[in-house]
């Protein structure tokens, strides 16, 4: 970053006495608030206070966004809670100022963050109709609240719940519906936006209203004055919505308390006393381990969506990759479905081909569903789906698959069944096409052992559902070429996924470190430890879900059959515990057949632990042990196999297996993923707790020699 | 007579045709309109070609119950099938010869230099008609919009009486003779003698030939699969009209239709209303070879007439048949196959009778000899409309694209597409296939 950016802030004062401070940071492609941006608009401002002739001011980007947030690397440069509490004082005062004067945010694209804080800060927000313009307080994300009193700004423009809303979700609330909140006065075309704001100026010109008073604006609805403005209608307001966070959070996430701070604060005690309480929790926030950690995924998507997945050498090498514009599925399941939606739906043709005509019916229909649920949700509008929908087509033979460019196989998970689409695909497409397999857990190197052009197989490890999950893990063969997985990293990334490239072998990564973290949570259960607890033990941890009802969803027939795919490649060490093939003996294949670990209702709802499976697997679930050691042993298994496949050349850095871990595998965020945890708790810690383990347990602790490596010289992975 | 038919190298070619099945009326895509039909065959046949849809400039498509939801059906078709937006369209109507008249515009763009691929076809949905109000309700609709005051809107709504409520379902008469299609047939057997016995046994030829053909996967090749939407539960993957087992003794079971009491033309001896699409993929020779396609034939000459509804109304086959071929530079001798519209067996027996009239030669078409008597061994050899059904507009591609696949199992030869249309209309395409 460069420490002054001139021209970042530009002011352009029109004849009729409106400023317009233009911001446009020419050293980026979107603007974000770092110290010198900050300084230029304070100067800016000062130049149009001081300026006579000026009436009132139009706040306007000559970017594709207004301002997208702070920049993260200001919060890294802060020294200390106290540097960071001030930062926020400061930035928080010079945003008072910027009503001096009738000021309008002109917004289009998004004002997120502090962009959203300064446009609130203003006397009234003008949005563009664009569907890319939002705006929303994406901090909770990062770990962090809204530092320059942007949650108080919003409460008073549409009540404290719907700050709360605001603070606690991080969501993007898109223009129109910003308008109906409150939260934003005015949309119109972006044509006529800054003409819009301009005439806006003149008018709050003309009314006489208190530029400096903060409070609640506009009608008050009944809801609000029975919640909001009585003491007990805010308790019963907070108590909802701290019981709701903590049902997701587990205490995890401490901006989520101080959100509810600052804004309960503002409820009972007023402007300055919210203030002080979010100044200073902002502060210790940008300190906590939780923030650093968030900060450091965010940090990572970024940079992985900047990352062709091939080496710099590999790049300059050849030309620029083409991009991909028609795929071909074989498999049109749950899975092939999926790939389908995330491909149609940013243009790209999709040729989905099934066994028959019923398995084509079933990925149509699911496909179809996906995008209704996106038009009922107004994700999407009706014709935009429609559009979509026309990149769809089917078939039952390999008719029209001479023209795709990469071929995508979702067939079931079995070598010699890969190895027979491959050959099949291979006869009816052109010498270009990839063939990519969506394998979880088979190398690529046997799927492609009889192919004519390996350098054209590679692996696209989607994760179910595809529309839902962010991580695509690519998997490049020894003999993959490099413009084939550029290609399919620009792909995977144009389907709006996180793209991680690990290198071959089986399992790659994720599925690799899930096997035997799954296997240790059934180790624990053969030990008589009850299922609700370890599943509870690992949530409160940090886990979306439960190991034992993760087996239920993913289907503990799959589970069995890729745990022998697993055991087969490493040895002894990826064994699950004996009984557990019982379950597959008792027709138990998890959430799918409504049988599993769990018992499931009509609807395939979730109730709680079938019983009847204690005595099938000859257990009885009265073993008490501490919450931690569930938690360390199932997760422990799971980052020393991590590091072990890193060790191994599997992964191309810690970071990308920090991703593959939190995107496609639910490792806890908070905790920045399996490399960035050890290198919190300290290399030396984790081997201790894992020699431990592997006292008691055997070989499957055996610590990664990466780690002891690591231990021995202190190092870190980041 | 001088043919004009254009020189080897500059004919023009088609690369690809396919249809969906056919179904009857409120079957298989009664949740399904035209446009809905036409995408998804205009999709699978661009796919099936594998050529880059770049290399396609034009699209002409037609529907005969237009929707008052997509009157450009052509256009649609093309932005909703995933196609570059570039490729230009519009919409024929030329009642049930639509997509001969969707062919052969494409052609005359190709032949004039202005394209050099085009996309062509037809559908009709008889499950989605356009029912419209009454002229009254209608006139009173637009006055209301620009009436301004109560008492206004009032008087206006006081000008309706019930009866102008009721919807009204498209016109199925002609306009000028308020004579519908099948009276119009009927006229024309009672006059040219053509018994009832002859008109079952000719549509009972017609099913039992297009059951023959599905029994043998002749069509497979040119029939998709289609899923029909909201469920993609119930694929049909062939037409659902041809009778597969029916028995000759049964069609004299049939009351007549449109005489009851001296009518010989019944529901099973006329093509039923029919829900379908179809298209052909079309190409100048010289860009087909380029690209290394092998085109299924090429179009060498057609033909249009018309003649007065009034009088036997479809006889456009025997009318527009001999113009077509001579500018092939042909005569009717010269065919391999014949395929002729089965709007109705009357129909079909009435021109068959005509081809081969000296009389009718000379006091209908100005011209001294016959066109020729039809051997039967050559005439609509896998049934026709009757059995297969006639979703309007997507029957003269069905036709093309079965002629020239049949040609080319036979090894090559030429072949007749003809058909009747509404108005006194006919058309004739003459159609070849290197051997």
């Amino acid at each position: 970053m460069s420490a002054v950016n001139p021209g970042a802030v530009q002011v352009e004062v029109r004849a009729d006495g409106v400023a317009i401070v233009w911001l446009d940071d020419p050293f980026e492609s979107v603007n974000t608030i770092t110290d010198a941006f900050g300084g230029e608009l304070e100067r800016a401002m000062a130049e149009v206070h001081g300026n006579d002739a000026v009436v009132g001011v139009v706040l306007a980007s000559r970017k594709k966004d207004f301002i997208v947030g702070a920049n993260v690397d200001l919060l890294s440069a802060l020294p200390s809670p106290a540097a960071a509490t001030a930062k926020a004082k400061e930035l928080a005062a010079a945003l008072d100022r910027l009503r001096q004067k009738p000021s309008v945010a002109a917004v289009h694209g998004q004002a997120l963050g502090g962009g959203l804080e300064i446009a609130l800060a203003c006397s009234a927000i003008v949005a563009s109709d664009d569907p890319k313009t939002g705006v929303g307080f994406p901090e909770v994300q990062l770990g962090l609240l809204p530092g320059a009193n942007g949650l108080l700004r919003a409460s008073d423009r549409i009540g404290l719940a719907g700050a709360l809303d605001l603070g606690l979700t991080g969501r993007t609330v898109r223009a129109k519906k910003a308008k109906s909140m409150g939260l934003v006065d005015e949309v119109c075309p972006g044509a006529v936006l800054l003409e819009v704001a301009i005439r806006r100026v003149h008018e709050l010109g003309e009314s006489k209203r208190d530029p400096e008073k903060h409070g609640p604006q506009g009608k008050s609805d009944v809801t609000k004055m029975l919640l909001e403005k009585n003491p007990v209608g805010r308790l019963v307001l907070f108590k909802k919505a701290k019981s709701a966070a903590d049902a997701k959070a587990h205490g995890n996430y401490p901006a989520i308390p101080a959100i509810l701070q600052v804004l309960e604060t503002y409820g009972a005690k007023g402007w300055d006393a919210a203030a002080e309480v979010e100044a200073r929790r902002f502060g210790e926030l940008v300190f906590t381990p939780e923030s650093r950690a968030l900060l450091s995924i965010f940090r990572a998507v970024t940079a992985l969506k900047k990352d062709p997945g091939i080496s710099p050498e590999e790049v300059a090498s050849m030309p620029k990759p083409k991009p991909i514009e028609r795929i071909a599925m074989v498999g049109g399941g749950l899975m092939g479905g999926g790939i389908a939606f995330v491909s149609m739906q940013k243009g790209v043709d999709v040729r989905l081909k099934d066994r028959d005509d019923a398995g084509v019916g079933r990925g149509l229909a699911h496909v179809k569903k996906l995008f209704a649920d996106r038009v009922k949700k107004k994700r999407m509008t009706k014709e935009a789906a429609l559009d979509a929908w026309g990149h769809l087509s089917s078939t039952t033979d390999y008719s029209g698959f001479g023209r795709a460019e990469v071929v995508i196989e979702a067939v079931f998970e079995e070598l010699s069944l890969k190895r027979k689409v491959l050959a099949e695909v291979e006869a009816v497409t052109g010498s270009d096409c990839i063939f990519a397999s969506n394998t979880s857990s088979l190398p690529i190197k046997d799927i492609a052992a009889n192919s004519k052009r390996p350098e054209h197989v590679i692996g696209m490890h989607y994760f179910s559902p595809v529309e839902k999950m962010p991580l695509l893990e690519i998997v490049r063969a020894e003999r993959t070429s490099p413009e084939v997985v550029a290609r399919c990293v620009a792909l995977g990334k144009r389907q709006g996924k996180t793209v991680i490239v690990v290198n071959d072998g089986t399992g790659f990564y994720t599925t690799r470190v899930l096997a035997p973290y799954l296997n240790e949570a059934a180790f624990l259960l053969s030990e008589g430890v009850a299922i609700d607890r370890i599943d509870r033990a690992l949530v409160a941890w940090g886990w979306p879900v439960g190991p034992i009802q993760l087996i239920d969803e993913v289907g503990i027939d799959v589970g069995a059959h890729v745990g022998k795919i697993t055991t087969q490649a490493f040895g002894e060490r990826m064994a699950p515990p004996g009984p557990i093939s019982r379950l597959l003996e008792d027709e138990r294949k998890g959430k799918k057949n409504g049988r599993g670990f769990y018992e499931y209702d009509e609807k395939g709802k979730r109730k709680g632990v079938d019983p009847t499976i204690y005595p099938l697997l000859g257990i009885e679930p009265t073993h008490e042990i501490d919450d931690s050691e569930i938690q360390m042993r199932c997760s422990l298994a799971f980052v020393n196999e991590a590091i072990r496949a890193y060790g191994d050349g599997i992964l191309r850095s810690a970071r990308d297996g920090d991703i593959g871990a939190i995107f496609g595998l639910g490792f806890p965020p908070f905790r920045g993923g399996p490399f960035r945890w050890v290198d919190s708790e300290g290399a030396e810690k984790i081997l201790s707790k894992l020699r431990a383990y592997e006292q008691r347990f055997g070989k499957r602790f055996e610590p990664a020699p990466l780690l002891v490596e690591l231990a021995a010289r202190g190092g870190t992975f980041h | 007579m001088k043919s004009n038919y254009p020189k080897q190298g500059q004919r023009i070619a088609i690369v690809e045709g396919v249809r969906t099945p056919f179904a009857r009326q409120s079957t298989a895509y009664k949740n399904m309109s035209a446009q809905d039909l036409a995408r998804t065959v205009v999709k699978e046949l661009v796919l099936r070609s594998e050529i880059d849809p770049r290399e396609i400039g034009l699209c002409v498509y037609g529907q005969v119950a237009p929707s008052v939801h997509a009157p450009n059906i052509a256009r649609e078709v093309v932005l909703g099938t995933g196609l570059p937006k570039d490729i230009e369209a519009f919409s024929v109507s030329r009642a049930c010869a639509t997509s001969f008249q969707a062919l052969t515009s494409a052609a005359e763009a190709i032949l004039c230099g202005q394209h050099t691929a085009a996309i062509v076809g037809g559908a009709d949905s008889a499950s989605d008609v356009p029912v419209t109000v009454s002229t009254t309700l209608s006139r009173a609709l637009v006055d209301l919009t620009k009436a301004k005051t109560l008492p206004e809107r009032l008087r206006i709504l006081s000008r309706l009486g019930p009866k102008d409520l009721l919807p009204v379902p498209p016109a199925l008469k002609e306009p000028t003779t308020g004579l519908s299609m099948g009276e119009s047939a009927q006229k024309m057997a009672r006059e040219a003698g053509i018994t009832r016995e002859a008109q079952d046994a000719f549509a009972h030829r017609s099913h039992e030939r297009a059951a023959a053909a599905w029994k043998d996967g002749i069509f497979e090749r040119e029939v998709m699969h289609v899923l029909p939407a909201p469920r993609f539960d119930k694929p049909i993957t062939e037409d659902n009209t041809v009778r597969k087992d029916g028995q000759l003794s049964a069609y004299a079971a049939l009351k007549p239709v449109f005489d009851r009491k001296y009518g010989t033309v019944t529901a099973a001896n006329s093509s039923p209303l029919t829900d379908g699409a179809s298209a052909l993929l079309v190409m100048s020779e010289a860009r087909a070879k380029e690209l290394g396609l092998v085109p299924l034939g090429f179009l060498r000459s057609w033909a249009y007439a018309a003649l007065d509804p009034a009088g036997w109304m479809l006889m456009g086959p025997a009318h527009s048949t001999p113009l077509a071929l001579d500018r092939a530079g042909i005569t009717l001798k010269d065919l391999d196959l014949i395929d002729m519209h089965e709007a109705f067996a009357a129909q079909v027996l009435c021109n068959l009778q005509a081809f081969g009239s000296k009389q009718y030669a000379q006091e209908h078409l100005g011209r001294s000899e016959a066109i020729g008597e039809v051997d039967d061994a050559k005439l609509n050899v896998h049934g026709g409309s009757i059995a297969l059904g006639h979703p309007f507009a997507a029957t003269g591609a069905r036709m093309v694209n079965t002629v020239l696949r049949e040609l080319k199992r036979r090894g090559g030869g030429l072949g007749l597409a003809t058909a009747c249309a509404a108005g006194g209309l006919g058309a004739a395409v003459v159609l070849e296939v290197d051997s």
